[in-house]
């Protein structure tokens, strides 16, 4: 139960401003609490240091997915079900509905959000990779300032991040792809549905009229420190190149110098070589046939 | 803190402490005992209800986030006298051994078919896959739910 935790209170702000002056006035002492589906158990199990909850799943102008500027644009407050629709899909980016279709259960997937998805920066965040495949920026705002930053560069190590004490994250945003491109996301685990990753992989890819790819964007749920993180080896490889059999094979093997990754067992780093390298063969198999359709 | 919600279509005014969850409010406070406790991190579902027309797991949602919801808990649908047409469905086709996730899984099946007329196989069982059931009743719980797809099931 979670009145184990006696000291925890709960603020509900009424607006955004009143929420960032709240952070601001707190910093560290402050967590905000919108879908709940990693908060809760993390609260329950006394792993929290923080003593509020700042309620912000009401806060229905940070809760949108639009093309803006040239750019897509997701608040923080989007539900994982609402990448299900079909802006990104129209502008190009399954691999956001493909997150979607495959994050959790429909319970878990009503109530979770973009933005308690990216501040959890674990390899269990089906989000990240997909972000990282596009080169997204994430936008902070605190109470005095806002700054925004990629978000590769945002993410530290396991559950750790540049988010100061008072900032929250307000959304991510991304260049909406030119006509010729492609993305895909899949993940593996030990459930055939309602499962956390253990490996996944996003890959967005621009190409020209000859197939020679222009832009390439491949992330896995771990690629260093345990965090999601770009395969840039990978990425360099494939730039300027058109997918065949041969450069697809050429690929996968470049991926072990993205590698070592520490995984704690022996075990465990087999598998996920084996894995990773099966579902990057696979999807890149699955972009050259899209290509040639 | 106050919460005034609406559950089975009865307005709840109730006095909650701010970390208690929908879960404990409906259980505890309300008496409503169709939403079961179980792993308490969203992987069994047994404890789901619908709020605002969505499945949500309550053991996942702080109480007072429910606040000027309208929520429907197992004791929302059918009555011990007139069961409602899943709840018949499951009986017919055995698609109960313990009972333990049934209220979850009638929940479930209730806000797939208010949203989907004739829902596939697959479609089903990912609505279902949230809510374990460790009796293995899934062949038996999705051919209830399949029984009663095209027949009217929204009250």
């Amino acid at each position: 139960m979670l009145a184990m935790q006696m000291k925890l209170q709960v603020f509900v702000p009424r607006n955004e401003t009143q929420l960032l002056r709240f952070l601001s006035a707190r910093k560290e002492d402050v967590a905000i609490i919108a879908g709940g589906t990693n908060l809760l158990p993390l609260v329950r199990t006394r792993k929290n240091s923080f003593s509020w909850l700042a309620d912000a799943s009401h806060l229905s102008n940070l809760r949108y997915v639009r093309r803006r500027n040239g750019k897509i644009e997701i608040g923080a407050l989007a539900r994982i079900r609402d990448l299900r629709n079909n802006t990104l899909t129209k502008a190009g980016y399954a691999s956001f509905a493909q997150v979607a279709d495959s994050f959790g259960s429909t319970a878990i997937a009503n109530v979770a959000t973009v933005g308690g998805n990216i501040a959890v920066a674990a390899s269990t965040s089906d989000l990240l990779p997909a972000l990282l495949s596009v080169d997204a920026n994430v936008l902070l705002k605190s109470y005095q300032k806002e700054r925004e930053m990629k978000v590769e560069n945002f993410l530290v190590g396991q559950g750790q991040t540049r988010r100061q004490a008072g900032e929250m994250i307000a959304g991510v945003s991304f260049d909406i792809p030119g006509t010729r491109s492609i993305s895909s996301f899949r993940k593996i685990g030990r459930r055939t549905s309602t499962f956390l990753a253990v490996v996944s992989v996003a890959i967005f890819l621009g190409y020209d009229r000859n197939k020679t790819i222009t832009q390439i964007g491949v992330a896995f749920n771990e690629i260093k420190h345990s965090t999601p993180g770009r395969a840039r080896n990978v990425e360099s490889y494939l730039a300027g190149r058109v997918l065949n059999d041969r450069v697809i094979g050429e690929a996968v093997d470049r991926l072990k110098l993205d590698l070592p990754i520490a995984l704690g067992t022996e075990a465990r780093e087999d598998y996920w070589n084996r894995a990773s390298r099966n579902l990057l063969r696979e999807q890149l198999q699955l972009c050259k046939s899209k290509m040639s359709g | 803190m106050r919460l005034v919600f609406t559950v089975n279509k009865r307005k709840r005014v109730c006095r909650i402490k701010g970390q208690e969850t929908l879960l404990e409010v409906l259980r505890d406070t309300l008496g409503l005992k169709g939403a079961k406790r179980g792993c308490e991190t969203g992987d069994c579902g047994a404890c789901a209800v619908i709020v605002n027309g969505l499945l949500v797991n309550s053991c996942l949602m702080l109480a007072i986030q429910a606040r000027g919801s309208k929520v429907t808990t197992i004791e929302g649908v059918g009555s011990a006298k007139h069961l409602h047409p899943i709840q018949s469905a499951f009986v017919r086709e055995g698609a109960i051994q313990c009972g333990y996730c049934t209220p979850a899984m009638v929940l479930a099946a209730k806000n797939l078919l208010d949203n989907q007329d004739n829902p596939t196989d697959d479609e089903i069982r990912k609505q279902m896959s949230g809510i374990l059931c460790r009796c293995t009743g899934y062949n038996s719980i999705t051919r209830a739910v399949k029984s009663v797809s095209k027949k009217s099931v929204k009250n």
